[in-house]
């Protein structure tokens, strides 16, 4: 009901619009003083399309209905959306037929994006279209958006064309009475108001899931790079530097790189704990020093981008001030989450050693089981 | 009306929010003073991208993994027996002092240029970059300013936001670069590479990361003097006469304060001004980024107040005084001599006192 509603607001709005075209006086100019009191006609142009809202335009409303279809998530939709272009094109070029004046490279340029965007959304692109949607699939009317006024479409197709075709029209002062002002208002008014529909209207309804979708990508990938660092265990200097040689290395390029799903741990120093059965009593469990030689972790990311199921192992030199035994060991040590258990034989001695963290978990009296697990006591 | 949206990115050191408002201030002063056109309130919104939490963050963490390690080694006998381990622990257990130089400036730079963190401050400013435009609704122009290692952050996150087809479909590229105290070259490993595999530089055609790219270099900035930023060879002349490249000519004496690398000194320079001004641009092709007069103006009355200036002032008081050999005209030597002393002053220096 809703596609039905559309399609009749649509062709309402698409038949007053080709009235506007058709008129004898053109309507682009109304209400729009800003433009009108410019200081010559290149600003003219630029408020026209940057600054002018007038208060009833008919081809503002074409240009909301325009937006509206194309705008919508709904891949049911995709039919409008390519009835909508097609109309759209058919547009430039009755306007064309009409200003015959308006120079053709630059309805050629719009009839051809029109066509390639149609055909994208048909997804039957040809391959002269393929050129211009290759990178990203892309639609083929973004570069028609407002971005730069010195930006290529604007310039290029616009004012460089209007320079030639008119020479000094668009330096000239804005007077109503002048010549340039009929050539102007005859040529250039078709095709800015053209132009403001697809800068201001159009491209934003299509843009929007665009930019949606580049944002999450973007905050999606820096949450993960600031958990990386943040919950995958500190790193000394020297490991953030051999991380990155891993890690795509010292590249001029940025390269916006994805966060990692694995690290080296490297001559990394802590604290932690031994214990022994076999030491005399009160000295089976105290502190020792673990220096990580070398090391690797790997996890993944999780929905809400921050790193699960942390597993690690390090080879490990230990040393603790033992009596009767070697001070210095060696061993291993694995990891989950940040909890490490490991072994490390001193001489003759085999002790079991952990970290600091999992003695805390283990003598923490915890308000409930899956608190103690995620380490919150 | 849609406002330009222009994102500064500060350099090495600590700095706090509204770090960039004395330089912006000093912009706005001087860009209204030249006859820049765009009312500066109005049609430019400016964004402050401060990621200086990253690195306090790091350091937060080197503090809490040191003061675990401090209380093992205070206890440990055997650690001592083993220099190698000692060294280790006693880096590890050692709080980094964030007040040091070493660690707030040159740290940053380390962490930047040489470990992930270089990941990190991208990700962090190019999300800042997308969720500002995307905050601020459609069809906005945007441009970046760089200072100092901010300038390296602002190459890279360019290069990867304009490297990404679907970021410039929906956001366009940006209208200007403007890299104050610009290091990109000093801290590049490679530099060809840096001309030849990046796409920031300014072009009107598709292939140019940027419209118009400002280089802002002082000759007595220290960061300046290793490696400058010169990338004519690579970019060609005609990115010059184009103004597509707008390169400063600051002069030696162009100094009013004692820090040649300071942002607000950099943005109180009328020549620095006008190409960002040029850079940022005006409504239409036509309309000038500033007036040339008013300009001219400026810069005398700029010059009148650096270092070199008041010395020329005084200089010339000593050649009348020469000239007229008069009571009158000593007296008049002694107030350009106090006058001068002031001036020294306000820059922390005495005319009395022996360089330090």
């Amino acid at each position: 009901m809703t596609t039905m509603r559309q399609y009749v607001l649509f062709f309402s709005l698409a038949t007053l619009y080709a009235s506007c075209i058709y008129a004898q006086e053109p309507v682009y100019f109304k209400n729009c003083s800003q433009a009108q009191n410019a200081e010559n006609y290149e600003l003219f142009a630029v408020n026209f399309v940057e600054e002018c809202t007038p208060e009833s335009n008919e081809i503002d409303a074409f240009g909301d209905v325009l937006a509206g279809l194309i705008g919508n998530e709904s891949t049911a939709l995709i039919q409008d959306k390519v009835d909508v272009l097609n109309a759209l094109r058919d547009r430039v070029q009755a306007l064309n037929s009409l200003n015959p004046a308006v120079p053709k490279t630059s309805i050629d340029e719009f009839t051809l994006a029109l066509q390639c965007d149609i055909l994208q959304l048909e997804n039957t692109p040809t391959e002269m279209c393929k050129e211009y949607t290759a990178t990203g699939n892309a639609l083929r009317l973004q570069k028609w958006q407002a971005g730069d006024f010195s930006g290529s479409a604007y310039r290029n197709i616009f004012l460089d064309v209007f320079d030639a075709t008119s020479p000094d029209c668009l330096a000239s002062a804005v007077d109503k009475a002048s010549a340039c002002h009929a050539t102007i208002t005859k040529q250039m008014g078709p095709i800015l108001e053209l132009y403001r529909i697809m800068s201001k209207v159009v491209l934003p309804a299509i843009n929007k899931d665009v930019r949606t979708a580049v944002a999450d990508r973007y905050n999606a990938n820096q949450l993960r790079w600031k958990s990386y660092v943040q919950e995958t265990g500190f790193q000394y200097p020297w490991e953030l530097t051999f991380n990155r040689k891993r890690n795509g290395g010292f590249s001029e390029v940025a390269l916006g790189k994805e966060a990692p799903t694995q690290r080296w741990v490297l001559l990394h120093p802590t604290a932690g704990l031994y214990h022994s059965e076999k030491l005399p009593d009160g000295d089976q469990t105290a502190l020792l020093g673990i220096l990580k030689i070398i090391g690797k972790k790997i996890w993944k990311y999780s929905d809400d981008k921050k790193p699960k199921n942390i597993f690690g192992i390090s080879l490990t030199t230990t040393f603790a001030d033992l009596a009767g035994i070697e001070d210095v060991g060696y061993g291993i040590m694995a990891e989950y989450n940040g909890f490490a258990l490991g072994i490390s034989r001193h001489g003759s001695e085999q002790m079991l050693i952990m970290n600091i963290e999992l003695q805390n978990l283990l003598t923490a009296r915890p308000r409930s089981f899956s608190q103690w697990l995620k380490g919150q006591w | 009306m849609n406002r330009h949206v222009v994102f500064t990115v500060h350099g090495m050191g600590q700095h706090t929010d509204n770090w960039s408002t004395p330089g912006i201030d000093c912009f706005q002063a001087v860009a209204d003073a030249i006859g820049y056109p765009k009312d500066i309130k109005d049609s430019l919104e400016f964004v402050e991208i401060n990621y200086n939490h990253l690195f306090e963050e790091y350091l937060a963490q080197n503090k809490k993994q040191s003061e675990s390690l401090t209380s093992f080694i205070e206890k440990s006998a055997s650690i001592n027996r083993s220099s190698f381990y000692k060294g280790l622990h006693d880096y590890a257990s050692e709080v980094p002092d964030n007040d040091n130089f070493v660690v707030n400036a040159l740290g940053d730079v380390f962490l930047y240029r040489a470990t992930e963190y270089e990941h990190v401050v991208t990700s962090f400013v190019t999300s800042t970059i997308v969720n500002t435009l995307n905050n601020m609704g459609n069809s906005h122009k945007w441009s970046l300013i760089g200072h100092s290692l901010g300038t390296r952050v602002v190459h890279d996150a360019a290069s990867i936001l304009l490297s990404d087809t679907q970021f410039i479909n929906a956001y366009g590229k940006p209208t200007c670069i403007a890299m104050i105290a610009n290091v990109c070259h000093l801290l590049a490993y490679r530099p060809s590479e840096l001309w030849s595999k990046t796409p920031v530089f300014p072009s009107d055609s598709l292939d140019g990361g940027c419209f118009r790219y400002v280089n802002a270099m002082h000759p007595l900035d220290p960061f300046m003097w290793i490696r400058p930023f010169i990338p004519t060879s690579q970019w060609g002349s005609g990115a010059s006469s184009r103004a597509e490249y707008l390169n400063v000519a600051i002069l030696e004496g162009d100094l009013k304060r004692q820090n040649p690398h300071s942002f607000a000194g950099y943005l109180e320079n009328p020549r620095v001004v006008a190409a960002l001004c040029q850079g940022l641009g005006t409504k239409s092709r036509r309309q000038k980024a500033f007036d040339r007069k008013k300009l001219s103006a400026v810069i005398k009355e700029y010059e009148s107040a650096t270092l070199t200036g008041n010395v020329a002032a005084i200089r010339d008081k000593a050649m009348e005084l020469r000239e007229r050999r008069s009571a009158a005209g000593f007296r008049e030597f002694v107030g350009a001599l106090r006058e001068f002393e002031a001036f020294l002053n306000t820059l922390g220096i005495s005319l009395s006192e022996e360089d330090k």
